[in-house]
């Protein structure tokens, strides 16, 4: 097991370039944007809950920006920033979060399941561990098909706990499948803290196990995420096998949309912290500055990220909703044909 | 910690029990005399018998499909056993569970489970009901090297570890689970070395040495019993039948004739076991007793489960619920 520490800092070393720190900042500018005024808007009334990203966008980001296009992604309940971490337009995520026919699952989703396929998801899945098998077969498929992607895994702390984790890692390590196994430990399974709940609290070590690297890396780093995940899809890719990489991050917000959690399961200062000082928003603002892009050159990014997701909303408002006729459709890739009193 | 005299006695004597025990009932479940299917311990009786004598017989344990040896080893008495493979009334499960559920609860066997994995999650219950208790009981929970895979030891092993529960996870490593070997199957062949991922002792065994297997499991069963939490012990072991006795593996031989060759001559449990004793003064005459009282003891059992009665068709519903309902009448 590997522990980066602040020596890995080093953009160049992470072999993230000017225009990748860019992209990287818009795309968790989008994340981060698109999740509050997706709170506000479920506060509104306008949609039922969701589980934001927000804090955890380094991770997310910097572990897109080393995939290719065509490279697999599944992803998790929280599943908003995944999609927009890997390129996806945010209009069909926003329309899907109010259940409209413009969604990019056409509604019939929601906020759990934003697998935008033109960006590679194979799948946003709310059940807990429910991925890893899934990225498993997407590697099997990558083998058989003897093609040169890699399939990305994005799980949380509370997964790792999942025996599907054990099966499919041992599964991937024995058949050198080209996985990336990624853990977004955000230290918390709703309010169920990982010194509660794992025999050992560094997930990465568990690599050991089946016989794969295992890697902590600053998931509030997005070079340091970059670059670790870069070296596990060279590694995939040159059919060495699955690498699992244990980010550790922090959630802004509680573990969904309105909880009320009856225990204090973390502590005020804890929170404050992350906040205050390890936003990797505001992290990756300052190294920019410091790597001499200029404040206009920033704020233009954040204006238009800004409009994409005012955008985002409007485009969703203004969709309509499914027709209740099709609501049959699709279920099935031949579909049945039900008879008229069946449908509503 | 060496075996003392009368432990070795008993090592020898419960190893051969297995031995006999498996070599008659093969016998007669190739004449017939005992339905479903027979899945042999010959070979792995040191693994199993030098774990059993690190444990009290108060502390609990859960088995596998392979289930005789289990019970024999932790001093079973035979009779009831071989009643259960022939599907009696008198059988240890009253003749419901056949082969692979010989749970003799007299000597502290919570149950066997044909479901590969199943007892890992049961072992850790009775863990915990240990804590909750404020007992100093311990439980052993066996399984082999296919079950490894299953998702159920990887969830368990987390909770036995995050809980100290008082477990010993004891990995029979026969080498194939039925016909898949380790290399075909594990991204990391060394069981013992996934103990690490839980932050727990793993730790590797010749399990064809009872002394060295009793070695490592008493030590595991002291940490336990001080609350230090569970130990995975991988015992390097050998089934010298098929998976299932008669089983017909279809394609090309899945273990070289030499290796099952080298395990029967050379590294036979209870052969080397008996030079060792042979070598700290046990006289050919006190092994060849125990050897004759064992032979008599199988005889015992089976003339037992064949003079018993078959369960009575309207005993059907019996022994399904602790509070039975209304059964309808046949």
């Amino acid at each position: 097991m590997r522990q980066l520490d602040a020596s890995n800092n080093d953009p160049q070393k992470n072999g993230l370039t000017r225009e990748l720190a860019l992209t990287g900042y818009r795309r968790m500018l989008r994340i981060r944007w698109f999740e509050e005024e997706a709170m506000r808007r479920a506060t509104a009334g306008e949609f039922s809950g969701m589980h934001s990203s927000s804090g955890q966008e380094a991770a997310i980001v910097g572990a897109c920006l080393a995939l290719r296009d065509d490279d697999y992604i599944t992803g998790t309940h929280r599943s908003h920033g995944h999609p927009i971490g890997k390129g996806a337009d945010l209009k069909p995520l926003m329309a899907e979060l109010y259940g409209k026919s413009t969604g990019i699952c056409k509604g019939r989703g929601g906020s759990m399941h934003l697998a935008d396929r033109r960006v590679g998801i194979i799948g946003e899945s709310a059940i807990v561990g429910g991925g890893i098998p899934l990225a498993t077969g997407a590697g099997l498929s990558i083998q058989v098909r003897g093609t040169d992607q890699v399939s990305l895994c994005f799980f949380g702390d509370g997964a790792a706990n999942q025996g599907t984790f054990g099966e499919s890692l041992n599964l991937a390590a024995i058949w050198k499948l080209p996985v990336i196994f990624f853990c977004e430990n955000n230290l918390y399974a709703i309010s169920t803290s990982v010194a509660r709940s794992h025999g050992q609290p560094d997930i990465a070590r568990r690599a050991a196990g089946f016989n794969m690297p295992g890697v902590i890396v600053d998931g509030q780093d997005l070079g340091q995420v970059h670059g670790v995940t870069a070296e596990a899809v060279q590694r995939a890719r040159s059919g060495e096998g699955p690498t699992l990489i244990e980010a550790k991050t922090y959630r802004f917000e509680e573990h969904c949309h309105n909880l009320q959690v009856p225990i204090a399961y973390r502590g005020a200062e804890e929170l404050e912290h992350y906040k205050s000082q390890r936003d990797p928003l505001q992290l990756h603002r300052a190294l920019l500055l410091k790597d001499a892009v200029t404040e206009i050159a920033i704020a233009s990014i954040e204006q238009e990220v800004a409009a994409e997701v005012a955008e985002a909303v409007r485009f969703a408002r203004e969709s309509p909703l499914p027709d209740p006729q099709d609501v049959y459709e699709y279920l099935f890739s031949q579909p049945i044909h039900y008879p008229p009193e069946a449908v509503p | 910690m060496p075996l003392s005299k009368t432990q070795q006695t008993e090592a020898y004597r419960r190893m051969l029990r297995i031995r006999r025990f498996e070599e008659e009932g093969t016998r007669l479940f190739m004449e017939g005399a005992i339905p479903g299917a027979y899945h042999g311990s010959i070979g792995q009786e040191a693994a199993i018998v030098g774990a059993c004598l690190a444990l009290s017989d108060r502390d609990a344990m859960t088995g596998t499909h392979r289930s005789h040896g289990h019970p024999i080893g932790k001093g079973a008495d035979l009779k009831a056993l071989m009643a259960e493979l022939m599907g009696k009334q008198t059988g240890i499960c009253k003749g419901r569970g056949g082969s692979m559920h010989l749970a003799d609860h007299s000597v502290g066997i919570i149950s066997e489970s044909a479901i590969v994995g199943g007892g890992i999650p049961l072992a850790t219950g009775v863990g915990l009901s240990a804590r909750v208790r404020k007992t100093d009981q311990v439980c052993l929970c066996f399984f082999g090297d296919g079950a490894v895979n299953q998702g159920t030891f990887h969830e368990a092993i987390n909770m036995g570890a995050l809980w100290h529960l008082p477990v010993i996870y004891f990995c029979e490593n026969n080498g194939y689970a039925i016909i898949t070997s380790l290399a075909d199957s594990h991204g990391q062949p060394s069981v013992a070395a996934r103990a690490s991922a839980y932050g727990i002792p793993g730790v590797l065994v010749d399990g064809q040495d009872v002394t060295a297997v009793f070695d490592v499991t008493r030590t595991a069963v002291e940490r336990a019993r001080r609350g230090e939490g569970p130990t995975l012990i991988e015992a390097k072991t050998y089934r010298y039948d098929e998976h299932n006795v008669g089983l017909r593996a279809p394609r090309k031989p899945y273990r070289p004739p030499e290796e099952l060759e080298e395990y029967r001559t050379r590294r036979d449990p209870i052969a080397l076991f008996r030079q060792a004793l042979l070598k700290e003064g046990f006289s050919d005459a006190d092994l060849k007793r125990i050897e004759n009282e064992v032979a008599e003891a199988v005889r015992e059992a089976i003339r037992f489960a064949q003079a018993s009665p078959l369960p009575t068709p309207d005993t059907l519903f019996d022994y399904m619920y602790s509070n039975p309902p209304p059964t309808p009448n046949l």
